[in-house]
């Protein structure tokens, strides 16, 4: 809505971002400013997604907020419900830069299970008959949007592995260190009801996770949608749809962290949030320094994809649930965090609307 | 971009949704109609009616409650009570009427059924319809309480024609047993505030009720305090016939009075004397000596007239004519001049006069010889009062019998005026034929002759307050020489023509009259406005001016009432507070109630002028808030234009809620009133630096315009206006 008009067409950045977006196969608007083009991504992420997956706007949302922000998601939900759907459109959106000799994949699903090992994602030194010499054969990891299907059922070893690989983007095997791709983003899941014989992640290991998004039963009118595409699956509609390329994902993260304003007002917010929800009787563990760090992005991820140049007590709003809501430890027999934590938010969200009134 | 929050498609639908309503809240309000019909009906119904207003506010109170809660129209609903109204008001006038019911259970039965049929199915559906739309919508509530307070009001409303404040069946029996009735009603002013205050109090949210119980209070000191400084309401303006006030409604409307003649004033004939003031409280006299008249009637002389006009008798407005009137009222003891001597035939008599009316001048027991100022006990009440010292006549008639007529100190001139009346020689014969009836020895005395005249109309005239001689060239020889049929002014330009025709000095003097009985064995008299009256003097040597009045043995119209004794001793003791103010100047020490008065004149000022800068500042903040946008930057456009919209929005009832981001709020607005989303955009993208676009004042303006349109068509007219003269309407902006 109120995006940047002041573009001057001799911006040296903007005429190589316009040469450099005119060579690229996809269909992107040669102009306008980084930012500019960063919604453009959001738009066309969105719109793609959107026509994928039926009824699911909300979780779209947050998950465009995730990768924009560089954060790993949490997805709470029931087998079914389209969250492998939903990945797999995400990755198909995002394709190879032109010109790039890595090849990675753009997705990849890894199926949780009690018997997998470290290696079985992350790649493993194999020997080489021609050459006689170890080579390193990458595991599933190595892709640009990765499903984590129940993480849960996974032993720890495996979990703390893959939360190494999330936290530094890289893994190591036999000490030798391989970098994953910049991109590299990661949906798990986890069934919230069926918990026979797993390893339930302990609250650190969450804290890795930006999100943990509770997905709920879509309407009745977007599940007809659903049926409605029989027999050609909405995914391959989508199919159709312009993408976005890797390196303008990657521009778009770094566009929206300098370009989207965050007055200061929010980092005072966010910490007295955090300060007040420490001070709760009810909270037993409060959110750590490290959820804050990773809220600053996501605001600005938000204002991008709400059309805006400036981050608004909104984002503020709508995020701060599903980024405290997985991180806090509550009292014996408080069950509704979600409660807590939105009457924290409401507190901080009144104080800044209050300000901008005066 | 989509919310986690459910997508807001309507306005605030939360007040309305009558679920919402706490139980206990509902229990109280039907309290509160159940008590409000019983005080409503009480005074208006037997026994049974008031049962029947009782159940019928309870079952109409919980009928409306459940109705609200169904998807009936409320439209309908309101009907449908409305025409049960009806209905139940012809069932019971028909149940009444049937012979074959008060044939069957008797008539007490059918009567006491008849009222409670009546009184059941008027409060039900009244009860029912107004129940239903206050819960359906808020705004109602107001009626609710309107009705409650209006029903406690009516129990403690003003009678008695303004004079007094007081409820005629509560305060009188508590005035019997030596209670104050204050107590009583204030008990029942706070039980008022206690049942509104119980209305309000079952709002939902607890900032509201106090709030609400808050501005009751405030309403409740105001209305404590105003009364004192700006007093209670005046008598109504009504008619007396003689002029005697400052307050009458004459003047132009004067009817056949004229304007003629005003200058010099005097009672006047009417065709139809007017007597809407005759129950008006005019004034309370304390008699301060045992003292009893001797015919058995005080006279209260305000005015003389005596100068014959060719018509009537006007005011004199001569030297040395009539002085014994006070000129004015007293602001430091005052001797009338001319006032006759005690002694033989009077003795002095000191009294307390209070008027309850404005009068052009002062008024007191024949014949007054020095007025005094005296402190006024309760000026609400009170427009002034003085005490008056009076030569009273003690003298019976007979004793008077053998004085001559007029003053020997009297110049040729001055026994000319007293004696000048019409030429018509017709008045002389009547005199002389009257007289001639008198004993040998009594003919030629003057009182006697003078007692004829009187006695002589008393038996032939008849007194009616509608008569037709005002139109005559001679009013006084039509009504003398025709039917003898009029009232005070007729008798006494009658009496005083004839008694002038044969030489006697008379006057006419207009006032007031009581007779003993009106005392009742007190002190005090009540006059109202019904005891003004005009009667015939007569001078005699040595007495001064005696009263020598007509009493018509038939009448039309029945005598004055005697005064309502319980105000008369209300007023009496309200008054006996009073001490004459010395002439000196100095003040005597202020009585302790004197000083609390003052200190509530001062409090009520001090709360008034409080209250009034208090609203100034609530108008002045609301229009500044208003009119700031004109004088807006680029920069503070949006936050102030925003500002400005969110405050029309509080005057319709639409704020937001708490911990609601300007966002989420406009997206909540978003079904009707869509330009609240640029708006709070832009306003916040000034405030976290965002990047305004270069057009922005025009487009906020823009934004702005379409809002109001949009709210227009959103928020009715009256909902507009009502939140127009709301000044707390954006202290609900937050």
């Amino acid at each position: 809505m109120d995006t940047d008009t002041d573009t001057t067409p001799g911006n040296a950045f903007a005429k190589a971002q316009a040469a450099q977006a005119a060579a690229s196969a996809s269909a992107s608007d040669p102009t306008g400013s980084p930012l500019e083009k960063a919604g453009r991504v959001a738009d066309r992420l969105r719109a793609r997604l959107t026509a994928a997956v039926k009824g699911r706007e909300d979780v779209i949302e947050l998950l465009l907020v995730a990768l924009l922000a560089d954060g790993h998601v949490l997805l709470e939900d029931y087998p079914g419900s389209g969250k492998t759907t939903l990945a797999r459109a995400l990755g198909s959106a995002i394709s190879e830069s032109p010109g790039s000799t890595k090849h990675i994949s753009a997705f990849r699903r890894i199926q949780f299970t009690p018997d997998l090992l470290p290696s079985d994602i992350t790649g493993t030194n194999v020997m080489q008959l021609e050459t006689s010499s170890f080579v390193f054969r990458r595991g599933p990891i190595f892709a640009h949007v990765v499903l984590a299907d129940e993480i849960n059922r996974t032993s720890p070893k495996v979990q703390a592995a893959m939360l190494e690989a999330m936290a530094e983007k890289q893994v190591t095997v036999d000490d030798e260190t391989h970098r994953l791709d910049q991109l590299f983003f990661v949906i798990a899941t986890q069934n919230p009801l069926d918990l026979a014989g797993t390893y339930p992640l302990p609250t650190p290991q969450l804290d890795r996770f930006l999100f943990k998004i509770a997905m709920k039963h879509i309407t009745r009118d977007a599940e007809l949608e659903v049926l409605a595409a029989y027999p050609k699956p909405h995914l391959d509609y989508a199919a159709e749809m312009p993408g976005v390329t890797r390196d303008e994902v990657l521009a778009a993260r770094t566009a929206l962290r300098q370009g989207v304003a965050l007055d200061p007002a929010f980092r005072e917010a966010l910490v007295d949030l955090a300060r007040s929800l420490r001070a709760d009787k009810r909270v037993l563990q409060g959110a750590s320094t490290r959820s804050l760090v990773l809220l600053l992005p996501a605001l600005q991820a938000r204002a991008l994809l709400a059309g805006r140049d400036y981050v608004s007590p909104h984002d503020l709003e709508v995020l701060a649930p599903h980024v405290f809501g997985h991180r806090l430890e509550v009292a014996p027999g408080i069950d509704d965090i979600a409660a807590i934590v939105k009457e924290h938010t409401g507190r901080e969200v009144e104080k800044l609307s209050r300000k901008a009134l005066k | 971009m989509s919310d986690t929050r459910t997508k807001g498609t309507s306005i605030d639908v939360r007040a309305d949704d009558p679920s919402r309503e706490p139980w206990l809240s509902t229990l109280l309000r039907t309290l509160v109609y159940v008590v409000t019909a019983a005080v409503l009906a009480f005074p208006l119904a037997v026994p049974s009616g008031v049962f029947g207003a009782l159940l019928g506010a309870g079952l109409g109170a919980i009928a409306g409650r459940l109705l609200a809660g169904t998807a009936a129209r409320l439209h309908v609903i309101v009907l449908v009570s409305l025409a049960s109204f009806g209905l139940a008001y012809l069932l019971a006038d028909a149940f009444v009427a049937s012979d074959a019911i008060a044939d069957a259970i008797g008539p007490s039965w059918t009567l006491s059924l008849g009222d409670f049929l009546a009184f059941f199915g008027i409060v039900a559906s009244v009860a029912t319809a107004l129940r239903a739309a206050s819960v359906r919508h808020r705004v109602v509530a107001i009626v609710e309480a309107a009705v409650v307070a209006l029903a406690f009001a009516s129990l403690v409303v003003s009678h008695r024609n303004g004079a007094i404040h007081r409820p005629y069946a509560i305060a009188d029996p508590i005035l019997e047993r030596g209670g104050d009735p204050t107590v009583a009603i204030l008990v029942i002013g706070a039980m008022a505030a206690v049942v509104i205050g119980l209305l309000l109090l079952s709002e939902k949210s607890l900032l509201r009720s106090v709030v609400h119980v808050a501005l009751v209070f405030a309403m409740l000191l105001l209305v404590l305090f105003t009364t004192h400084v700006a007093g209670l309401p005046p008598p109504p303006p009504s008619g007396d016939g003689l002029s005697l006030r400052d307050d009458t409604s004459q003047g132009g409307g004067g009817g056949g009075q004229g304007g003629q003649g005003n200058q010099q004033g005097g009672p006047d004939f009417q065709d139809e004397y007017d007597q809407s003031g005759a129950q008006t409280p005019v004034a309370v006299i304390l008699l301060h000596d045992d003292y009893s008249p001797p015919g058995g009637t005080y006279y209260f002389r305000q005015d003389a007239f005596s100068r014959y006009n060719g018509r009537r008798l006007v005011g004199a407005q001569q030297r040395g004519i009539d002085e014994d009137v006070a000129p004015g009222y007293p602001s430091r003891s005052t001797p009338i001049p001319d006032s006759p001597e005690t002694g033989a035939f009077r003795t002095t008599v000191e009294t307390t006069v209070g008027m309850l009316a404005d009068h052009p001048r002062p008024f007191g027991l024949e014949s007054p010889i020095v007025f005094f100022p005296a402190t006024n006990p309760d000026p609400a009440r009170f427009r002034r009062v003085f005490r008056v010292r009076s030569a009273s006549l003690t003298s019976d008639e007979w004793s008077l019998v053998g004085r001559r007529a007029g003053s020997p100190l009297w110049s040729p001139e001055t026994i000319a005026h007293y004696t000048h009346g019409p030429d018509d020689p017709r008045y002389r014969a009547l005199a002389e034929q009257i007289v001639a009836e008198l004993p040998e020895e009594y003919r030629e005395d003057p009182f006697a002759k003078a007692l004829s005249i009187t006695q002589w109309l008393g038996e032939h005239g008849t007194y009616s307050l509608r008569s037709r001689h005002a139109g005559a060239t001679d009013p006084t020889a039509d009504f003398l020489f025709g039917d003898v049929t009029g009232y005070c002014v007729h008798f006494a330009h009658a009496t005083v023509f004839l008694m002038r025709s044969i030489g006697l000095p008379a006057r006419v003097a207009t006032g007031y009259l009581s007779s003993e009985s009106g005392r009742r064995g007190g002190s005090a008299i009540l006059l109202s406005g019904q005891n003004s009256h005009a009667w015939p003097e007569v001078y005699l040597e040595g007495v001064g001016w005696v009263v020598v009045d007509v009493m018509p043995e038939r009448a039309l119209d029945p005598p004055p009432g005697t005064p309502d004794e319980e105000l008369q001793q209300l007023l009496a003791e309200l008054l006996r507070g009073n001490r004459i103010i010395p002439d000196d100047g100095s003040e005597p020490p202020t009585p302790i109630n004197e000083i609390a008065r003052d200190l509530r004149t001062v409090g009520g000022r001090i709360v008034l002028s409080l209250l009034t800068l208090l609203f100034v500042l609530l108008y002045a903040t609301k229009n500044w808030r208003y009119f700031a946008p004109m004088f807006a930057t680029r920069q503070s456009a949006a936050r102030l234009y925003l500002r400005s919209a969110l405050d029309r929005l509080a005057e319709g009832g639409l704020v937001r809620e708490d911990g609601e981001s300007r966002e989420a709020f406009a997206e909540r607005m978003r079904a009707r009133i869509p330009s609240l989303t640029p708006l709070s955009r832009w306003a916040e993208a000034s405030k976290y630096g965002g990047k305004l676009p270069p057009d922005a004042l025009s487009r906020v303006r823009g934004a702005y315009g379409a809002f109001e349109r949009e709210r227009a068509r959103t928020v009715p007219w009256w909902r507009r206006a009502l939140g127009l003269i709301d000044p707390f309407s954006w202290l609900r902006v937050k």
